[in-house]
């Protein structure tokens, strides 16, 4: 099957009327999630995960696809009006697009931001459409000890870019591979750290896990301190930017969309990394940098192009090697696992239709996004004004929903409700998350792969470094882990220095 | 004066409670060791059930043992304030107790009759709302949840008391 035949293919079924409607209430709930401050894509996604198990396979990766790079877009207009980053991947936007709104340019803002994340998603989309054939078909060659070593790169890429410090990214990582070591033994069958309780020997479910690690855990944080929501009392007019405001803004959405599409591939960059990439480059190249964090249009639609180039791109590694770039596609990896798709080179091959029925409801749900965020802006803004002590209930009850759907037990509630202090324990001593999602998921796989190796090799480590294309993965995984522990070293001189 | 000393104290409890928290990390990485070496390691041509997490138990020994160092040379990261500064020990108690109450009774009073009551807890947790407002929020969740998940998709609830789920 050559490209225009499945993109013909992928027509006919991303353009069925169902799939079209759960493209929109994905993306709907994206931008609505993306609004709201306290409630992110991961969440979300884990919330709705066994909801979805009762639609069509396609449907539901439509559906939670769509969640993912439809709050890219709703994070901007908080951002911009609120001066709240709706998501982590919006932070940067705040700095001029509060002060643009502030002067009275809060149309132009929400309008480039619009505009540039509908451009820059729609050639990320290009890019993931074209590439796929030739990565699967590259990827077809990888056996055992590559996959492996891909995890090992996707799971330090993870741990270096973490927020905090790399050592406590690197124990979560180690957590997440204990916890999915939990219940049956692949091969064997045997149990493993079940306490002899029967709902363990399954393992620890994806679900209950995330959910109570990204949301309950969320909210007991969040109880503990009040944001000030102060919206801007502005009339939100011309949305459409000038003539003017497009040529300033073009190259900066060009440069965005590169930037960001080259850094989603990438495991553990991802969206947030790149518009901070994005804003530091158009501050480097622009004439006027003292201008920036002063309502500069450039500082809007370069990050908010970057942000959604990077979310489509994120989908490349995820569909195309079946390795997750960052955590909520770690998550989306669970939920092709739980309908029995397994994402990777084969998943072009076997299931075409799964494959371009996705990428087709992409590009046809970016354009809703753009429907859906420029007219309607002002409807968002008026969600931002529910106050938390309704919403925090609504959050809780979704997850004890979707935690007791999955098997109609009340054990996968206690999981969640565990996690959730966990998580809330965690996050206190600044330790994320993210890691231990993403090896958990990985975990099985990363399991199989280290033991086919081995077998493959009558218990040789060398595999991993005699075969070339593993020990390249492998020589870029460890030169990480050596450049961050000398920037450590000489940022601890820099400190000492000056403390002396 | 004051301020500093102030800091050399956050610095001195924070540094207590990643002491601790390492210790509980080397605690579990050799109780995992200890339970996958009991499970079969194998060997490395033939991996046993037990290899993977024994790797990984080690690992998180290596780890948990580097961060211990790193916090007796006094090489942590700041912290800006303790861990436990500003928490609102009450509400993060009643909220955890609350779920495992509902937890626990859901079974025996059923879908919505625990729902409604945890609802109503929550609506007037954080802020005192008028009654009737409570009761209407509360409500209107509970039949909307229920026509959703109950009735559209099918999510057998727990009975209860009541027999409807």
């Amino acid at each position: 099957m050559n490209i225009f035949d499945s993109i013909i293919l992928g027509l006919k079924v991303g353009l069925d009327p169902i799939n079209i409607f759960f493209c929109f209430i994905g993306v709907l709930v994206g931008t609505l999630i993306g609004v709201l401050p306290g409630i992110g894509p991961v969440g979300t996604i884990s919330i709705l995960l066994p909801i979805t198990a009762k639609l069509s396979p396609l449907s539901a990766i439509i559906m939670l696809a769509g969640i993912y790079y439809g709050c890219q877009y709703g994070g901007s207009t908080t951002s911009i009006l609120v001066n709240i980053p709706g998501e982590a991947s919006s932070v940067i936007t705040c700095l001029d697009g509060y002060q643009m709104a502030k002067d009275g340019r809060a149309g132009p803002a929400l309008g480039i931001a619009a505009i540039g994340s509908f451009i820059a998603g729609t050639c990320g989309l290009l890019g993931l459409s074209l590439l796929a054939y030739p990565i699967s078909e590259f990827a077809l060659k990888f056996g055992p000890p590559e996959y492996f070593s891909i995890m090992v790169l996707a799971i330090i890429m993870l741990a270096y870019l973490a927020q905090g410090s790399l050592i406590k990214a690197l124990i979560m990582a180690v957590i997440g591979l204990i916890l999915s070591s939990m219940g049956m033994d692949i091969v064997t069958g045997e149990l493993r750290f079940t306490f002899d309780i029967l709902d363990l020997s399954d393992g620890v479910g994806l679900v209950p896990l995330v959910m109570g690690l990204f949301g309950i855990s969320e909210v007991l944080v969040n109880l503990e301190k009040t944001v000030n929501k102060e919206i801007l009392r502005t009339k939100i007019k011309n949305l459409l930017p000038t003539l003017q405001d497009f040529n300033k803004s073009k190259f900066s959405i060009a440069r965005g969309t590169v930037i960001g599409f080259f850094l989603g591939i990438l495991p553990g960059a991802g969206p947030v990394i790149s518009t901070f990439i994005s804003y530091t480059v158009e501050k480097k190249l622009s004439k006027e940098p003292e201008k920036f964090g002063k309502g500069m249009i450039e500082g809007v639609a370069a990050p908010e192009s970057a942000n959604n180039a990077a979310t489509q791109a994120s989908f490349i590694p995820l569909l195309t090697l079946g390795i997750p770039p960052n955590v909520t596609m770690a998550i989306l990896l669970g939920a092709f696992m739980i309908f029995g798709l397994q994402p990777g080179p084969l998943l072009l091959q076997d299931h075409p239709d799964v494959f371009w029925g996705v990428v087709v409801s992409m590009y046809l749900g970016n354009v809703m996004l753009l429907v859906l965020n420029l007219p309607l802006v002002p409807l968002w803004v008026q969600l931002l004004k529910i106050p938390y002590h309704i919403l925090f209930p609504l959050i809780i009850l979704f997850c004890l929903i979707g935690s007791y759907s999955l098997n109609n037990s009340t054990f996968d509630v206690y999981v969640m409700i565990i996690f959730g202090i966990v998580g809330y324990l965690i996050r206190k001593f600044r330790y994320e998350g993210a890691p231990l999602i993403m090896t958990f998921v990985l975990g099985p796989l990363m399991e199989q792969s280290l033991r086919g190796s081995l077998i493959l090799s009558n218990g040789s480590f060398l595999i991993f470094l005699t075969r070339p294309i593993s020990l390249i993965i492998l020589i870029v995984a460890f030169s990480l882990v050596f450049i961050s522990i000398i920037a450590n070293r000489s940022m601890e001189r820099k400190v000492q220095r000056s403390k002396s | 004066m004051e301020n500093r000393s102030r800091k050399v104290i956050q610095r001195q409890s924070s540094k207590k409670s990643e002491e601790v928290i390492c210790i509980f990390w080397l605690s579990l990485a050799i109780w995992v060791c200890i339970g996958s070496v009991k499970l079969n390691l194998g060997s490395f041509s033939d991996p046993g059930p037990g290899f993977l997490p024994f790797g990984a138990g080690l690992f998180l020994a290596i780890f948990a043992a580097i961060h211990f160092v790193k916090i007796f040379l006094d090489q942590f990261e700041e912290i800006s304030e303790s861990p436990w500064a500003n928490i609102d020990w009450k509400k993060v108690i009643c909220i955890i107790f609350s779920l495992f109450l509902y937890t626990l009774l859901l079974s025996w009073l059923g879908y919505l009759l625990a729902t409604f009551l945890l609802m109503l807890f929550f609506f007037t947790f954080l802020k005192k709302m008028r009654w009737w407002a409570v009761i209407i929020y509360t409500l209107s969740i509970i039949t909307i949840s229920y026509l959703i998940f109950g009735i559209w998709l099918m999510i057998q609830f727990p009975k209860g008391i009541l027999g409807i789920g």
